[in-house]
């Protein structure tokens, strides 16, 4: 199919071309030529625009300016325009020779905005579009783009579940649940790239990051645009400019900011004496955190040129990042590379742009339970001791759920390489020789990622190796490796009309066709004579001999294809309007079901060009509605498959047999997201005062979900259906105050408020008003305890469970049943069950201070979410002063000395987890210099995540949107994902903190 | 400005054509799946049909550990799971199990397994059918493979029957309705109609099926169906109100008369490793550890730290526990009179075994349990490094004791014999390689035995049945039967192979209503509308159709 995409982009270019050499035959009659300025520098303008007013004609300004425009005679009126200046008619009177000098627009709101396929005036937006440029970026000790906007545009929810763990990305969630069943991360675009991932590109690379926040401005994406688009700009070089050498690096030391404190030995031993719990005394002292940890470090090295000539411009970039984790052996190691190319030919009608970003990422995984087991291993447990030759020489006891971490990390390592890669391609033409403001593009990317991840537990693991103090056991390897490729083809052509002198008409249509491909190959097998070789060598592994080893593979495709336009209109500066639409189809949906239309419509008008407001410089108000969809969450979805199930024993030997592995729904279609935005934008006190609100409300319905359905006559009891409706609205207030602005004293002061008022997610409608609960704690012992209701009319994330009310007399738990009456386990019953608590929060706050003092600058960036409650897992299985018998406790255990019961879960581990915590602080120097060679040079320190303020006692108050342990449980309900938020699990690790010491050096 | 675009019509058109084109041909959205095969890339060639008949068998490797063990054993006086402290809480799931206070939320796993089997067998019914309709398939091949997947069906009904009732009949695949009804509202008249189903659909079947017996190990041959049919008789007047036990004898006199399956000579014989060998088994799933792994006995009964005494690639989990009635069932010498001499005593006390030897009953099949000081591969005496149990005295060495100090919250870890009716393969991870047997030869005999007993108060043929079976456990002769004895030596006999709930039900109660019903240690004298299971929430839910069950 593919060779059709491609033929047709070479098809389109060829047509390009033959337009333009047509086009250039038929000039003749009289010429006019001139040069055209900026009135304030007197600068020559490129690329500004002559038309003769009333027809087609027209041309743009060269390099210098300069512009000749051939007319049929010399009557009429020339219009020159160029964006972010005036437009000037000047009559033509017989003149051959005119210049034409632009003022500059002077109305605020021109600056562009990245909004879907191309840019538009930050005024024309009827919209919700945040854009944040690099000066607004979070710094520091950052990842990904995730950790650069992390609390900078209202209504975004970024938030980092899994503490130090420097492979894991952060969840990002845009206004809330989107869906539940299908994708809830808000859609990528890097330069046209659909579906990007957020890890190609380096931060160092970006220009400027632009959120498409509800349904109108997002629709142009149609199908993947309901959980929001975020739209990363990288930089480019700028033509005509010198070779520019741009140098950044910095280094970082990171250490545990909170973790889940337990007993020391001496506590181990003293507590328990106290309580009168027997424990076994090994005799030592170990600080199992310690024995496990490490400081982590950061060193960063980004190095990009840049420059362009008249006709082109590049900017080729590296970037070199080296992470040491908080976890022993862990951390992470990247290469980047990117070149920005951009060439004008043929009289810089046609443009062409070509992107090119290799990045390889060798990861060191590390093990997560391991900070479950130092939560609980014996401290007064030596790490090694002799006896324990079959465990590597690791001290380990025969209890349940209960491994030497030490053993685990240091006898297995886990590790992943992405090796990924795109290439975009894109021709603009512009025919306004033709028809003036016509032009037409064309795009083709490859973005091509590969995974691989290597797990190997040596002979003397006790995790995954099969080691007892016994025996050796037999070790295990595993390897997948999968690769994804998605091609995308699109073309689009703009067109824009000033219909008359007050009325512009802007419009582009387009097709898109995607294609992606996954396919991998995975194999997994044991018991090695040796452990010398690792995963690299399976033909060590006996198990395959014995028929025990695993392979598989898997190879599936799906298609996405799209019709899409947009017009705007907009009516003297003061009326907006922008409507577009968008059909598309997708692959993975039931036959009768593939297609659908997405649409948005908003409107706009800048009150402040209407009444005079007195000190309100800007007054827009804008009011939107869209629709988008979601794609489904895997290929195949919607059909029955076949597949290997197993084996049959006939005559004496197995064959292998097949069947159904899934129910088929024909039915199945798009989730659908409609939207309302009403927005507000201000400018006073001459314009230091901006900001902007908005109110959304959004009702995304057909949510696809795994839903219980009869056994019989269905052949599973669980089949992907369109169910339920949810209901999502808030309120995203946005300030920005220039506090100070001295410019004598060199002082000046931003201070920048976003706030969020997250209303509940409600569950408007589900598959039936039947109650379900979800989330089980897990094991030992609380496989069946749920955590979580879903209920069809309430909202999203109720934590469920018996109201505690004191531990009793004989050290019991007590409750307060429905009635409000004390009663123990055995008396609870279902309905003495209430909500605890949501997982999800109501209020978000990111405040950042920028101030500058001559040379130096700083900045402050708090971050608070609040509202939200968390279920307390390890406290749940670690509190228990009983469980000292067997393990180590939490010290939270020395406040309940008297309890003597077993875990049970009830209000007791829900807590309020709200926070606010100082993300990051930064203070620069620039470092006056008076040098040919170096333009800047600024030196920087910088801390992230310096201290949190927090009432939650576990270990990150951070909201968890996602269950990290989906699966199923035994009533039959799928459990876990984003039904299931606000749950801390236990093998999770701490939380860090980091101190970055970088330097920007431009030459 | 308008009409000079329009005079450009001719380059618009081309314009438009361009996108035009691209749209036209680039709309095709048919799904392109390359690892697995659909409807239509299947069942082409004899062996894909038979591949398939797999299928339906394939649903057996859920018989074990799933919510079949769970409602047959745990719900009866054999198995007991008691929370160990943290461990085997599930929040009171055990056990509100083990004491009979289930909600219906319980017991979906029993459900699914079942029709899942029923409807795996409705499909390929219904595609064999059509095979043979379309003439891909000889009707005279087709048949055969048709009766034996009905009956293999009516297995699957016939656990339905015995553990949920009143349960819809589906016995179609094309024509399934999307939510299908009991077959009436009244508990009663369904269950006698899912009953008559059952017993119709054996009766049709079973003159079709194979009598080879070797070709069809792990099958529904002719005796595997005169078996499920003697079983359904032997609760007819459970299910119906009627009696049927002459009809139960006829038919288990097919299997005895053949002369086609005979008692292994020592009982363990068809419970080792390699039990495929077995005269006595008559319908097992072939489980293996590579081709057909999921039989996970070791892990579910025995004690963490026995991976020690076998070298497992795994942890056990510590569940499974025999009781301790069971245990005495064995050894007492009233109820079980054979050769008396030492064996394990009942109670933990501080020596250094953790356990005194006491004069009881010498019977082979104590080996079902597996009682007493445990020690690793190597000899060396494992241990627990916990505490042993609230309020017990011994030290961390690990005994298995036939007490069991609590079963809601304060179990002791090493209390409860274990579960050691099969043979433990060293160095395996989580599948055994024994074939679990479903229905055994011995099991005629008792039958039969109980059936006689049933309609005639006994006489030397029923006794001397019951004694075929005590002789080879190495046991005394009873002189008469009754009730007690019966149900006792089927328990010796049949410990964990999945049948004491649905024995303890066809007896009268001293207590309760039936011997399920009656109090034992744990549980109370539960209401006889728990002799059934209720119909599942999850089904209820997604059935508005289905009626629950009485009582709950």
């Amino acid at each position: 199919m593919f060779n059709k995409a491609t033929s047709i982009l070479t098809v389109l270019l060829l047509g390009v071309l033959m337009f333009a050499a047509v086009q250039t035959a038929d000039a003749q009659s009289t010429e006019i030529s001139g040069v055209v300025t900026d009135q304030a520098t007197g600068e020559t303008l490129p690329g500004a625009s002559v038309v003769l007013a009333g027809t087609s004609t027209g041309t743009s300004t060269d390099m210098e300016g300069r512009y000749s425009l051939t007319v049929p005679s010399l009557d009429g009126t020339l219009i020159f325009s160029s964006v972010g200046f005036q437009t000037l008619e000047i009559p033509i009177d017989g003149q051959t020779t005119i210049n034409a000098s632009l003022s500059v627009l002077v109305l605020s709101g021109g600056e562009l905005v990245v909004v879907g396929y191309g840019t538009q005036e930050r005024r024309q937006i009827t919209g919700s579009v945040s854009s944040i440029q690099e000066e607004g970026f979070v710094t520091g000790n950052v990842r990904d783009v995730a950790d650069m906007i992390q609390g900078k545009v209202p209504g975004l929810q970024i938030a980092q579940g899994q503490g130090g763990n420097p492979n894991a990305s952060q969840t990002i969630r845009l206004r809330g649940i989107s869906s539940f069943g299908a994708n809830q991360e808000p859609l990528v675009v890097v330069d046209g790239i659909i579906g990007a991932t957020l890890d190609s590109v380096d931060p160092n690379d970006i220009a400027s990051v632009d959120v498409l926040k509800d349904a109108s401005a997002s629709a142009i994406y149609g199908t993947r645009g309901s959980a929001g688009v975020i739209l990363i700009t990288t930089k480019s070089g700028r033509s005509g400019e010198d070779l520019s050498v741009s140098y950044n690096a910095y280094t970082t030391i990171e250490t545990v900011e909170n973790r889940n404190e337990v007993l020391s030995a001496d506590e181990y031993r003293s507590f328990s004496q106290q309580v009168g719990i027997s424990i076994q005394d090994f005799g030592a002292n170990t600080d199992w955190f310690d024995e496990v940890s490490q400081t982590g470090s950061n060193n960063v090295h980004s190095l990009a040129v840049s420059g362009g000539t008249e006709n082109m411009n590049y900017r080729l970039s590296g970037n070199y990042r080296d992470r040491e984790g908080i976890q022993k052996y862990t951390g992470s190691e990247q290469i980047g590379a990117r070149l920005n190319l951009s060439h004008w030919a043929l009289d810089r009608k046609l443009k062409l742009t070509s992107n090119v970003a290799v990045t390889n990422r060798d990861e060191a995984l590390g093990h997560s339970d391991a900070y479950k087991f130092v939560q609980i291993f014996n401290p007064t447990a030596p790490v090694r001791a002799d006896g324990f030759e079959n465990l590597g020489g690791y001290f380990d006891q025969n209890l349940f759920d209960y491994k030497n971490p030490v053993n685990m990390i240091e006898t297995a390592t886990r590790d992943r390489e992405i090796r990924s890669y795109n290439v975009s391609l894109r021709a603009d033409y512009d025919f306004n020789e033709l028809i003036p403001n016509l032009s037409a593009s064309a795009f083709y990317s490859l973005d091509n990622r590969s995974v691989k991840q290597q797990n190997f537990y040596s002979r003397t693991n006790n995790q995954f190796g099969g080691a007892t103090q016994a025996a050796l056991g037999p070790g295990s390897a595993s390897q997948s490796l999968v690769d994804t490729q998605s091609e995308l083809f699109e073309a689009t052509a703009n067109y824009i009309a000033d219909l008359t002198q007050r009325l512009t008409f802007e419009s582009f249509v387009g097709y898109s066709y995607n294609q992606t491909t996954n396919d991998g190959f995975s194999a997994a097998g044991g018991d090695f004579v040796t452990d010398a070789v690792g995963v690299n060598n399976f033909q060590f592994a006996q198990d395959f001999n014995q028929g025990l080893g695993s392979v598989n593979s898997f190879r599936n495709e799906n298609k996405i294809i799209g019709v899409f336009g947009r017009a705007n209109i907009n009516f003297d500066q003061t009326y907006f309007l922008n409507a577009s639409i968008r059909r598309e189809g997708s692959s993975r949906f039931g036959a009768d079901n593939k297609w659908g239309n997405f649409w948005a419509l908003g409107a706009g008008v800048d009150i402040a060009n209407l009444v005079d407001l007195g000190f309100f410089e800007v007054l827009r108000a804008r009011v939107s509605m869209g629709k988008t969809g979601q794609d489904a969450p895997f290929s195949g979805i919607s059909i029955q498959q076949f597949a290997p199930q197993g084996n049959f024993f006939v005559d004496g030997r197995f064959i292998q047999s097949f069947g159904p592995i899934s129910n088929a729904n024909p039915d199945l279609k798009w989730e659908e997201k409609t939207e309302l935005n009403v927005g507000v934008d201000f400018e006073m006190l001459e314009n230091r005062l901006r900001g902007s609100a908005e109110y959304y409300n959004s009702i995304t319905s057909d949510l696809l979900f795994s839903v219980g359905v009869p056994v019989p006559p269905n052949l599973f009891g669980q089949t992907w259906r369109n169910v339920g409706e949810i209901e999502n609205s808030g309120v995203e207030i946005s300030l920005a105050y220039d506090a100070l602005q001295s410019v004598t004293s060199g002082v000046n002061w931003t201070t920048q408020l976003n706030l969020t008022l997250f209303g509940e997610t409600m569950l408007n409608k589900f598959e039936s008003d039947e109650v379900r609960l979800l989330a089980t704690a897990g094991s030992p012992g609380q496989n069946s305890t749920t955590l979580i209701r879903i209920k069809e009319g309430e909202p999203i994330g109720q934590i469920w469970g018996p109201q505690f009310s004191r531990i009793g007399e004989q050290g019991q738990w007590l409750y307060l049943n429905q009635d409000g009456n004390e009663v123990g386990f055995g008396a609870l019953t279902p309905d003495d069950r209430r909500v605890l608590g949501n997982g999800l929060p109501g209020f978000q706050l990111g405040w950042s201070n920028n101030i500058n003092v001559g040379n130096f600058d700083m900045s402050m960036f708090f971050r608070g979410v609040f509202g939200h409650q968390l279920v307390n897992l390890p406290s749940l299985f670690y509190q228990a002063p009983a469980q000292m018998s067997s393990y180590n406790v939490l010290k939270t255990a020395m406040d309940i000395p008297e309890l003597t019961a077993s875990p049970q879960f009830s209000s007791f581990q829900v807590e309020d987890a709200d926070f606010v915590r100082l993300q990051n602080l930064s203070v620069g120097y620039t470092v006056p210099l008076n040098s040919e060679m170096i333009n800047r040079l600024r030196v920087y320190v910088s801390g992230n995540n310096l201290f949190t303020i927090t009432g939650y006692s576990g270990i990150n108050p951070e909201v968890r949107h996602t269950d990290i342990n989906p699966g199923e449980i035994n009533q039959g309900f799928t459990l876990g994902g984003a039904l299931a938020p606000g749950i801390e699990r236990r093998p999770n690790w701490f939380t860090t903190r980091s101190v970055n010491i970088g330097i920007n050096l431009d030459f | 400005m308008f009409y000079k675009i329009i005079k450009n019509r001719k380059s618009i058109a081309t314009l438009v054509f361009a996108f035009a084109f691209i749209a036209a041909s680039c709309t095709d959205l048919t799904e392109n799946i390359s690892d697995s095969v659909t409807a239509d890339t299947f069942f082409q060639t004899e062996e894909e049909f038979v591949s398939a008949l797999g299928d339906a068998y394939g649903t057996l490797t859920g018989i074990h550990g799933g919510g079949y063990s769970q409602a047959n054993e745990v719900t009866s006086d054999e198995i007991v799971i008691p929370a160990r402290q943290q461990d085997w809480f599930e929040g009171g799931f055990w056990f509100r199990v083990l004491s009979h206070t289930w909600t219906p939320n319980e017991f979906n796993g029993a459900w699914t397994f079942l029709y899942s089997g029923v409807n795996n067998s409705n499909r390929l019914i219904f595609q064999f059918e059509e095979a043979v309709a379309s003439g891909a398939a000889d009707a005279a091949v087709a048949d055969p493979i048709i009766a034996e997947l009905r009956a293999l069906r009516a297995f699957y009904y016939l656990n339905l029957l015995d553990i949920y009732g009143n349960v819809p009949i589906v016995d179609s695949f094309a024509n399934a309705e999307e939510n299908p009804s009991q077959p009436s509202s009244d508990f009663q008249q369904g269950r006698t109609a899912v009953f008559n189903f059952v017993e119709q659909e054996l009766l049709a079947s079973i003159p079709l099926l194979s009598t080879d017996v070797p070709s069809t190990y792990g099958r529904m041959n002719r005796y595997v169906a005169h078996m499920a049919i003697a079983k359904l008789y032997m609760n007819a007047e459970v299910y119906t109100g009627t009696a049927r036990w002459a009809d139960a004898i006829t038919y288990l006199d097919g299997i005895i008369d053949s002369g086609n399956y005979n008692l292994a000579g020592n009982y363990f014989e068809n419970f080792t490793i390699n039990n495929s060998g077995s005269p006595e088994n008559m319908f097992v799933v072939p489980f293996d550890r590579v081709f057909l792994p999921g039989f996970n006995l070791h892990v579910m009964t025995l004690h963490y730290a026995s991976q020690a005494t076998y070298n497992f690639q795994v942890q056990p989990w510590n569940g499974w526990s025999g009781t301790q009635k069971l245990y005495e069932t064995y050894i007492d010498a009233d109820k079980n009179p054979g050769p008396q001499g030492e064996v394990w005593g009942i109670m933990p006390v501080n020596n250094e075994a953790g356990l005194d030897r006491i004069q009881g009953t010498q019977d082979v099949r104590i080996g079902n349990l597996i009682i007493g000081p445990q020690f690793s591969a190597s000899g060396v005496r494992l241990k627990d490094d916990g505490e042993y149990g609230v309020g017990l005295t011994n030290g961390t060495d690990i005994t298995f004791t036939p007490f069991i100090n609590d079963a809601q919250f304060e179990g002791c870890r090493q209390c409860g014999a274990r579960v050691g009716k099969y043979e433990f393969e060293a160095g395996i991870a989580l599948g055994m390689s024994n074939d679990f047997v479903i229905y055994r030869y011995s099991d005629v005999l008792l039958l039969k035995a109980e059936a006689l007993w049933r309609m005639n108060s006994g006489g030397s043929i029923a006794l001397e049945l019951v004694n075929q079976v005590r002789a080879r456990a190495g046991v005394a002769p009873f002189t008469s039967l009754d009730a007690d004895k019966i149900l006792d030596e089927r328990m010796r006999e049949f410990f964990y192979e999945m049948m004491r709930r649905s024995d303890q039900i066809r007896f009268a109660g001293t207590q309760g209503a039936t011997r399920y019903n009656d109090a034992w240690k744990f549980k109370e004298v539960s209401a006889d509308f728990r002799n059934v299971m209720p119909i599942p929430r999850v089904q209820l839910e997604s059935n508005s159709n289905l009626v629950q069950n009485p009582g709950y």
